[in-house]
């Protein structure tokens, strides 16, 4: 048989669509893209692991530490995204996927299995797979009609390249070389030690025979008495001589196969497999999120702004601490948060274990998933789309270092204010604890003054009142506990002046030690 | 090849659903008693005789089929038996062959062949018994089970039979046809029946065509065991056909060792009733419209074959009635006649004779039983309140054409509550259709629906001991007393006229 000539991979000429992750041509994942420091602090390690736990394969945690610093190639993202809510555009994508990750499986077997008769087979079948893949996705996305410029370009890169006569050639080639294999029926002879192969030559089936004689007994289905062959994927050696054999009783047919092989060995196309990787990154997180949403927790697309530092966020909750208490049964609590005006700083204080690192961890995460152009956790959010991160977390002593603590702390903080630009996003959890509250009041006053002065929005996690109470540009948060009874901590966080001691003074009334009730108590 | 012995067009599921009142009925009518006699030691009997005697039969017409089959068992008790241990033997036979969890296909083939060996020669058995005996047999479904057997399991079926197997014990090798599948892999093994070839075709493929082949060395251990795993392959299907036509035959034996299991537990049965010198009755069933119940030395059957002696018997005439209200003394044997009744309403009902020189009744659609019982050690309910709750079950399931047989109920309250509540009870039941047997020594009770003269209702009541004290556990019809009693025992325990 002859094919048709020339099956090329990529017409060239119009391709506008790259990338669903990057508007442009010139824009890519960097070759080393190393996580961010914060990522620890934010616990984004965790999310980061969690997203892509179950794909391994694609190398996907470089596009979860690459921020955008664009809201254009936010919002492209974004757009990509939201396609991806309906059903009729994630379904097929995520089959694409799945028939992709068998095609790779299958070039594998091609590529290690020593019978040539075996590798080309599979090279059949990956081929085959591939163009069933391409069509479904390319049928499948058109009829859906996306919103999203890049699934568009995609689509419009799609409809040229199945309509392609290539694209035609390889499918119709493949069924052919199909077709003849699947005809083939040989009979396998075994004597003592001797094996041969023949045509089968329509002689009658023992056990059909055995079926009918017995027939008249049947009462019922009974159990079967199948034996369960293990069916690996590379044949033993006699199974190779046997399949030798009936390539050479089948000898116009091996030819065809092998002549398919050699005619189509680099029919995949680099942008198709280029989205099948990336769009992995989109369909991951979405998955992540599935359950959370399932539970009632919200996600929304921020509104993403580099010309504005005002920030809104409704019902926002820490992403990693959400997945874990979801998986518990346990219920969230959400939170929001707002930079309105002139206010560039929150300070929260409050009682401990009252959600303050949580606050502080999901402020940050927030903002980097939404340079991500991922949706994020909240009911809605508008956002600064910030240059950096930076965090500044407690660390545990190290030996190694000859510096004290609050030393290590005060050196950080500077080689940060040395990097951070005024378009930075600072945060700041207990910092410069471990030393006289007068201290950390000197030296937090001025870390804030610094940042005051260059506009950066900041959040200030500390035990020291009067750091919310700097300027007009600081807004105070304070993390509650239940009014009624103040042992119950509510884990909500509300713009609210510090009030220092109010809650220690209702838990010592719970256990009898206020003023009133020590007198009475003593007096007794 | 289907055995419809029990029921016509149909097998019989020896693990059918009990119905819900199954439980009550053998703990009230203790018909473990009976379960026991019929098996003598058969657990296939017992599980069959459980089934039928609880899921009993409401059609005259299927309770005449079975009543004649079991009339040629009776003529014929040593044929049945016969047929009964070949079928269980078979059975046996086939658990020998078999214990071990894992098989090669070659293995299950070799192993499948000698079963279907021995099945073939329990077959010719059961053929050769009904050649013998089937002139003897005269109900519908034994002279159809004999036909079956004689047209199925001919002497030239047997030949074809041999021939299969012969073809599969074939020790020349092994002859499959393959496709490929994923990968060039073999797949869709068919063993194939090698074609015999003549003399001049031989010579002809060896100078036309020679089959490519290869040979594994002797010494090549691996190689060797590579090519067994291959013939297994080719085996598998064949080897799958086989096992499980020899099932085939198996469930064959299995339904008719079902089916003939029910008729050995009657003929014991009748043994044992035989020796203890008691008659037994196969009565014919009266359709359910009008209520009948008649019956002549009627006993009850658990009753005697625990006690292993022979028992007093009652006659009953209970014509057209609806309700049978049974009083009188105390260990006058009110509930033993209540018994009797129940037991001979089931087992007429499934198709056996009952305890009875005769007798007579028509079908229910169920029958019930609401007996007192001891109180609830979990204290959970008040006595009363227990009643009242098994009652209400009761009637959730009970139809029109239900039967239901009370035994002292609602004694757990004061007389008047009781008898309201019974009396409530019972108009309503036996104006919806149901027949009811009451036994109590509630006489408010008693005495109302007395007073009444519902032309539905026969009052049968428990004579008084003898002069000497002892019980006579006869029954007759007569009007309630006030008195059950209760005091004669009192004397006789404290020896004292009052």
């Amino acid at each position: 048989m002859s094919f048709k000539q020339a099956a090329v991979r990529t017409v060239q000429e119009e391709a506008q669509f790259v990338s669903v992750l990057f508007p442009d041509s010139e824009s890519a994942l960097g070759d080393e893209v190393p996580e961010p420091s914060y990522f620890v602090d934010l616990n984004l390690d965790q999310i980061s692991h969690s997203v892509f736990a179950s794909r391994d394969d694609y190398a996907l945690a470089p596009y979860f530490a690459q921020t955008l610093h664009d809201a254009e190639a936010v919002r492209y993202r974004q757009a990509v995204m939201r396609d991806l809510e309906h059903d009729e555009i994630s379904r097929p994508v995520r089959d694409f996927a799945l028939a992709m990750s068998d095609c790779r499986k299958q070039l594998t077997y091609a590529r290690k299995l020593p019978s040539p008769f075996q590798k080309e087979r599979w090279l059949l079948a990956a081929f085959t797979t591939y163009g069933d893949a391409v069509l479904a996705l390319a049928t499948a996305l058109v009829e859906a009609q996306p919103a999203s410029v890049a699934l568009q370009g995609l689509c419009a890169y799609l409809a040229r390249y199945v309509d392609s006569p290539q694209f035609a050639a390889l499918r119709h080639d493949g069924e052919q070389v199909h077709k003849t294999l699947d005809g083939i029926r040989y009979t396998l002879e075994i004597r003592d030690l001797r094996v041969s192969v023949d045509t089968y030559q329509d002689q009658p089936d023992l056990a059909r025979r055995v079926e009918q004689t017995f027939a008249r007994f049947r009462q019922r289905d009974v159990q079967s008495y199948r034996s369960h062959f293990p069916e690996p994927v590379a044949l033993d050696p006699v199974e190779e001589q046997v399949l030798a054999l009936v390539a050479k009783v089948y000898e116009d047919e091996f030819r065809e196969l092998a002549e398919y092989c050699v005619h189509y060995h680099t029919v995949l196309d680099r942008t198709l497999l280029r989205f099948d990787r990336e769009v992995q990154f989109l369909l991951a997180y979405r998955e992540y999120i599935a359950p959370l949403q399932a539970a009632g927790l919200a996600f929304s697309y921020p509104i993403v702004r580099t010309e504005s530092k005002q920030e809104h966020v409704e019902d926002a909750f820490d992403l990693a601490l959400a997945s874990r208490l979801i998986a518990a049964g346990e219920p969230v609590v959400c939170n929001d948060f707002t930079f309105a005006g002139v206010e560039r700083v929150l300070v929260l204080t409050g009682p401990n274990q009252g959600g303050k690192t949580t606050f502080a961890r999901m402020l940050g995460q927030i903002h980097h998933l939404a340079a991500l152009g991922l949706p994020v956790p909240g009911r809605s959010a508008e956002l600064f789309l910030p240059d950096r991160i930076f965090t500044h977390f407690e660390r545990r002593e190290s030996l190694e270092s000859l510096r004290s603590k609050f030393e290590e702390e005060v050196y950080r903080i500077h080689d940060i204010l040395a990097e951070a630009t005024g378009d930075s996003l600072l945060i700041m959890n207990e910092s410069f604890s471990s030393t006289t509250t007068r201290d950390a009041l000197a030296v937090g006053e001025r870390v804030l003054h610094q940042v005051l002065a260059r506009q950066m929005l900041c959040l200030y996690v500390t035990f020291i009142d009067e750091l919310s109470r700097l300027s007009e540009n600081v807004v105070s948060m304070m993390s509650m506990v239940d009014p009624e009874d103040p042992t119950v901590r509510t884990f909500r966080i509300v713009r609210k002046p510090a009030d220092g001691l109010a809650h220690a003074v209702l838990l010592a009334k719970i256990y009898g030690l206020s003023y009133d009730q020590l007198k009475a108590r003593i007096a007794a | 090849m289907r055995v419809h012995l029990m029921q016509p067009g149909a097998a019989f599921d020896a693990y059918a659903e009990l119905p819900p009142m199954a439980e009550a009925l053998l703990t009230d009518l203790e018909l473990q008693t009976l379960l026991d006699a019929m098996a003598s030691g058969d657990p296939i009997i017992e599980q069959v005789a459980r089934t039928a005697l609880l899921n009993g039969l409401a059609d005259p017409a299927l309770i005449a089929y079975r009543q004649a089959a079991l009339r040629d068992c009776l003529a014929q008790p040593d044929a049945i038996r016969q047929l009964y241990s070949i079928a269980s033997a078979a059975l046996r036979d086939e658990q020998k062959q078999w214990g071990l969890s894992y098989a090669s296909a070659h293995s299950i083939l070799s192993r499948s062949l000698t079963v279907i060996e021995l099945l073939v020669k329990r077959l010719r058995q059961l053929r050769d018994v009904g050649e013998q005996t089937s002139v003897a047999f005269y109900s519908e479904a034994f002279t159809d089970l004999f036909a079956t057997l004689a047209r199925k399991c001919s002497d030239e079926y047997f030949d074809q039979v041999a021939e299969v197997t012969a073809l599969l014990q074939d020790k020349r090798g092994t002859l499959a046809a393959v496709r490929l599948g994923a990968g060039n892999r073999g797949q869709d093994y068919v063993l194939l029946q090698a074609q015999p070839q003549s003399w001049r075709d031989r010579v002809t493929t060896m100078r036309h065509r020679r089959h490519p082949s290869f040979q594994i060395s002797e010494r090549d251990e691996a190689g060797a065991r590579a090519v067994a795993e291959l013939a297994d392959r080719c085996l598998d299907p064949a080897a799958n056909a086989t096992a499980q036509a020899a099932q085939h035959v198996l469930s064959f034996m299995r339904s008719l060792q079902t089916e003939l299991a029910f008729y050995v537990g009657c003929l014991n049965l009748q043994e044992r009733l035989t020796e203890l010198g008691l008659p037994t009755y196969l009565p014919r069933a009266r359709e359910s419209t009008r209520h009948t119940l008649a019956a002549t030395d009627l006993y009850d059957v658990c009753l005697a074959l625990h006690s292993r002696s022979p028992v007093v018997t009652n006659d009953v005439k209970a014509p057209d009635a609806a309700l049978v209200l049974v009083t009188g003394t105390n260990r006058g044997g009110k509930s033993t006649l209540l018994r009797a009744i129940g037991l001979a309403q089931l087992m007429m009902q499934c198709g056996m004779f009952v305890g009875a020189a005769s007798f007579t009744a028509n079908v229910r659609s169920g029958i019930f039983t609401h007996f007192k019982r001891p109180e609830d050690p979990s204290m959970h309910v008040g006595k009363l309140a227990e009643e009242l709750e098994r009652m209400h079950n009761i009637v959730r399931l009970i139809g029109p054409d239900g039967m239901l047989l009370c035994n002292e109920s609602f004694a757990s309250t004061n007389e008047r509550e009781g008898s309201e509540i019974s009396r409530q009870l019972i108009t309503a039941l036996i104006d919806s259709g149901v027949k009811v047997l009451f036994v109590t020594h509630l006489y408010e009770l008693a005495h109302g629906f007395y007073e009444e003269q519902r032309p539905d209702t026969v009052f049968l009541l428990a004579a008084p001991p003898a002069a000497d004290g002892e019980p006579i556990f006869k029954l007759a019809p007569g009007e309630p007393e006030p008195t059950s009693h209760g005091l004669l025992a009192y004397e006789r325990v404290f020896g004292t006229a009052a």
